[in-house]
């Protein structure tokens, strides 16, 4: 187990490293030289004058060769600022003002913040629709596939396969945008836009907040689950061991729920840590459409501004999150099912 | 990004008959035994799946409106990505009446400077000549980057599946990597970069889309590669290329052919999603994803829901309809499908 999991963790910092590079690339050499644009001119401010600019690339440490600018961000990735970029950037503030400054992924162009702070600002908006997305899909979809596996080629299965197809053609921000003047704007059964903080004693107004956006993301992902759903629960339901079960005289429900369902999971389990990047990405679309100021809204935001920074940091940032999170899911498989771990 | 019609379990659904081939085919050649090629047999099932023929139908009439744009031009008297102050509120330049401004509906149709859908945004464009130059440039992305993605896929795929080794392990994470990072950011961050063009917007389409079938024509040529033809022909002396051009290559004509109509579907529904965001391809190029973002700002859309719902419904259909067609395709090519028509 702990050699499967060094495995899995030094193969996910690989990735990271790749899209560290490729960031790289895309914001250093391919900007400068597709779009004619130096960052260092868009940290300078308007119309900067030539001695601006040459103080501003001293100052982020753009005059500087390629490698030793990629090496550099990667050793502030890891470790963050050092002592002498803190003195450079922030001269002659705390430290914890300058944490405020400049953070692991730089400090943002636009605003006068690390990108860090707008970042972990912005990340619980983002984390709260995508929890009560999966919530949503789960609920709809494992029920409709179970009952679609139980009676293939019933009512409910056919009006579950127009559903996958259909659902998974809708673009979920047209979908919202019905959505909202159809149940919000006309029957005013939901708020138009905005955001509420999740509490504790009253969670209700956050969840009211979240409940049309987070079910028009779950609609296209409840699509593709209930397929998944339904065919794994086809392979388990013809097992021997539940046809064991039934001989013993379990009852039906609990033949589908302890015997195959429980089987059944351990793929859709894989496939849900896999579908986290593009819950991330149909995150964007509804955060941008409902007014959600998410990591989503941000990353938009960013790049219509050109603050190369904040996108950057952004995609870094999910780019960990998604290996993080199939990390995660690697292990919970592996405990499960001892035969992954052996591969 | 994924693609409609995964793990199908059984060929089908929806309502093809319950025609065996053998009784189809002797309704019409009575008395009569015919060799038929696999081609035939998909072409005589795919005859009988009448959602694919609507989808392909639909596909035909779109193809038809998208090469129509400068007719509506000359037709309406009003050209491309330009305001039309006619027909139009003159504070919000809406479009007067609910479909447009023609002061005697569609019957004045044809008289210059009549809008005939509205007005596609508070620029006031004229919807119907932007819904048909947007089909064009939907239909454009769709099919170059289709071409790409297939092309990379099947090259990536079968030089994994075949070699194997190292090279195939390299190319499988790889796919997995592209695999599990989202288009839409990272394709709004390299727009940022690379800067607003057409072949931007078709380039990083392929390259986040070209995975998924690349991982199908991988499994299949892993599961062909040790069968006895395969080594028939390399006992005859056959090099690695006439293996996989002559032998290997030919037997994905069927899955390349459906994951070519999914992933047009694809592409489709990606570029849209990048234009209402508002990155990738230039202003002038009209898309319908642009069309619906148009719409939004100050709550045009509450006002003038038509302003989105014309892209929006179009979008749909279309995404639909090559969905549809793949998943018809599938059936009708699959082999094992053969009791079916």
């Amino acid at each position: 187990m702990v050699r499967f999991l060094i495995r899995r963790i030094l193969g996910g910092a690989f990735v990271v490293l790749v899209v560290t590079l490729a960031v790289f690339v895309l914001f250093g050499p391919v900007l400068t030289w597709k779009s004619n644009i130096s960052p260092a001119r868009l940290y300078a401010g308007k119309n900067p004058s030539p001695q601006q600019i040459e103080r501003v690339k001293a100052l982020l440490g753009l005059d500087q060769p390629y490698y030793v600018q990629y090496a550099n961000t990667l050793r502030r990735l890891v470790t963050g600022p050092t002592q002498d970029e803190r003195d450079r950037i922030c001269p002659g503030s705390t430290a914890a003002e300058c944490d405020q400054l400049l953070g692991r992924f730089g400090s943002s162009f636009a605003k006068q913040r690390s990108v860090d702070s707008l970042i972990w600002s912005r990340f619980p908006v983002t984390l709260s629709l995508a929890i009560v997305a999966a919530l949503i899909w789960m609920l709809i979809s494992i029920p409709f596939g179970v009952l679609s596996a139980i009676r293939p080629r019933s009512l409910l299965d056919r009006g579950s396969t127009v559903f996958v197809l259909v659902g998974q053609s809708l673009p979920v921000y047209y979908i919202g945008l019905l959505a909202l003047y159809f149940l919000a704007y006309k029957y005013g059964l939901f708020p138009l836009s905005g955001y509420e903080n999740f509490s504790i004693t009253n969670p209700w107004p956050w969840l009211y907040h979240l409940l049309l956006p987070a079910t028009v993301l779950a609609l296209q992902f409840a699509a593709l689950y209930v397929r998944i759903t339904r065919s794994q629960m086809l392979d388990t339901l013809n097992e021997d061991y539940v046809r064991t079960a039934r001989a013993k005289g379990a009852s039906e429900s609990r033949v589908v729920v302890r015997h195959a369902l429980r089987n059944a999971s351990l793929p859709i389990v894989t496939m849900f840590g896999l579908d986290l990047g593009l819950l991330l990405g149909g995150a964007i679309l509804i955060e941008v459409t409902f007014g959600l100021q998410g990591l989503g809204a941000l990353a938009v935001e960013a790049a219509k501004r050109l603050d190369v920074p904040t996108t950057a940091g952004i995609v870094l940032f999910s780019a960990i999150l998604i290996v993080v999170a199939n990390i995660i899911v690697d292990v919970v498989c592996a405990t499960l099912d001892p035969r992954i771990r052996l591969e | 990004m994924t693609m409609a019609g995964e793990d199908r379990v059984y060929p089908s659904a929806r309502g093809v008959g319950s025609m065996t081939t053998v009784e189809a085919f002797q309704d019409r050649h009575v008395g009569m035994v015919v060799a038929r090629t696999p081609l035939q047999f998909a072409a005589a099932r795919l005859r009988h799946d009448y959602v694919a023929l609507c989808s392909l139908l639909f596909i035909a009439l779109l193809v038809v409106f998208a090469f129509s744009g400068p007719l509506f031009e000359s037709w309406t008297n009003h050209p491309v990505n330009k305001s039309n102050s006619s027909g139009v509120d003159d504070y919000t330049l809406l479009p007067v009446g609910p479909l447009g401004g023609c002061p005697n509906g569609l019957a004045s149709v044809g008289e210059p400077h009549c809008f005939v859908l509205g007005a596609s945004n508070s620029l006031g464009y004229d919807m119907l000549v932007q819904l048909s130059y947007g089909a064009r440039t939907s239909l454009i992305i769709g099919v170059v980057a289709t071409i790409l993605t297939v092309a990379a896929a099947l090259l990536l795929g079968v030089v994994a599946g075949y070699v194997g080794g190292w090279t195939d392990t390299a190319i499988a994470r790889l796919m997995d990597i592209v695999a599990a990072f989202p288009f839409l950011l990272f394709a709004v961050a390299a727009s940022v970069a690379f800067g607003p063009s057409l072949w931007f917007v078709i380039l990083i389409i392929a390259f986040f889309s070209w995975f998924y079938p690349g991982r199908i024509f991988r499994g299949e040529v892993l599961a062909l590669r040790d069968r006895e033809f395969v080594t028939a022909a390399r006992m005859l002396g056959a090099s690695n290329t006439r293996i996989i051009l002559r032998h290997l290559l030919p037997q994905l004509i069927g899955p390349a052919t459906v994951y070519t109509s999914l992933s047009i579907a694809v592409a489709i529904a990606a570029e849209a999603a990048l234009s209402y965001l508002g990155f990738g391809l230039p202003l002038e190029i009209p898309s319908w994803g642009r069309m619906i973002s148009d719409a939004v700002p100050g709550g045009l859309y509450i006002n003038a829901p038509f302003l989105m719902m014309f892209p929006g419904t179009l979008l749909i259909l279309t995404v639909l309809a090559f969905n549809l067609l793949g998943d018809g395709l599938r059936d009708a090519l699959d082999p094992r499908g053969g009791t079916q028509i």
